[in-house]
């Protein structure tokens, strides 16, 4: 499947591009205060975006599992800084659930 | 950080090295995953092996597992490729001002790690302490090779992985996500770019082909942020 091959190519080219391609040009350039701003709370917004769609199934709904892990995971981000910590308890509430409820 | 501390040291490679480890035990279950697929749907260890070496997205590696199962030709793989990868748009440029002091090879090698979750881990430093290219590099050595090998060994020894959920492994990247924006939500604005993002990603899913509510979520999310900050400022005048 040589066509397969070229095909990764390609798509690893896009998605490298799509990575690569504004850092360059934002890095270089004397930004805006507002632009600064802007920037300053993308973050928040792609970060928030990104664990409300994990934490959803393919119907968008909401286990009971993943709903007790996110509200241990933010009660513990809350009086912990240390991810490592954060992210192990959150796994742990959610294993345990599972292995008590099924 | 201040603009004459080192860009990159040892300690701050090593943190991220570390901080890395429950997202690259993720990364290890959910890759062995991926190679499952890839070797059913007619991909040889090879290719699976490739496709993480090069393409290094999970979205991307799982879409394209989904459609060579399905007998999808080039032309859909690199349409829904594209699709997948435009968030990182949005990545990049926020990215892209911490990264002033980078050289551009250090710059080409991070677009190359710029994956979610590197991203979080990196933003969620770079916001508390400033420029810190060790620790990306770090969480990168990390989560790259764990990925890698994982796809790898998936599409080799198959069915003997079991499934990440009994080790509620699959939390562990909401779990990173949400331990990493919770601390950042200290202003107004926060909140706003925060919440108006989550809503703009869950309600424009449904429409928006690929990952594309991600990049609408990104891109909107900060103006809504903004608009809440200039009521807030003029309510104060």
């Amino acid at each position: 499947m040589t066509w397969l091959v070229w095909t990764i190519l390609a798509m690893a080219a896009l998605t490298y591009l799509s990575r690569y391609i504004l850092i360059p040009l934002v890095s270089r350039r004397a930004l805006g205060e507002g632009l600064k701003r802007y920037l300053d709370l993308v973050p928040a917004s792609v970060i928030a975006s990104l664990a409300a769609v994990t934490l959803l199934d393919k119907n968008q709904a909401l286990a009971p599992d993943m709903a007790l892990g996110a509200l241990v995971t933010i009660g513990v981000a809350l009086i912990s800084r240390n991810i490592l910590v954060i992210i192990v308890v959150g796994i742990a509430v959610v294993a345990g659930f599972r292995w008590l409820v099924g | 950080m201040t603009d004459d501390q080192p860009l990159y040291s040892g300690r701050s490679f090593r943190l991220g090295f570390q901080q890395a480890l429950p997202v690259a035990l993720a990364y290890v279950a959910i890759g062995a995953a991926m190679g499952v697929l890839g070797a059913e749907a007619g991909m040889s260890v090879g290719q699976v092996g490739l496709l993480s070496l090069t393409v290094y997205s999970g979205a991307t590696q799982f879409a394209a597992a989904g459609l060579i199962a399905a007998g999808a030709g080039a032309t859909a793989l690199i349409t829904t490729a594209l699709l997948l990868t435009l968030r990182h748009l949005v990545l990049a440029a926020s990215i892209a001002p911490h990264l002033t002091r980078a050289k551009w090879w250090h710059q080409v090698l991070i677009a190359f790690g710029l994956t979610d979750e590197a991203y979080a881990l990196a933003m969620g430093r770079f916001t508390r302490q400033g420029p810190d290219l060790g620790y990306l590099i770090g969480v990168m050595a990390t989560l790259y090779p764990a990925w890698v090998a994982a796809t790898v060994a998936g599409a080799a020894v198959g069915g003997l992985i079991p499934d990440p959920k009994i080790y509620g492994l699959d939390f562990a990247f909401p779990a990173c996500f949400l331990g990493l924006v919770v601390p950042t939500l200290k202003r107004a604005r926060d909140w706003a770019a925060a919440l108006a993002g989550v809503a703009i990603a869950l309600f424009s899913a449904p429409i928006l082909p690929g990952s594309l509510n991600l990049l609408a979520a990104g891109a909107l999310g900060p103006v809504v942020g903004l608009a809440v900050d200039r009521a807030g400022r003029r309510k104060n005048r």
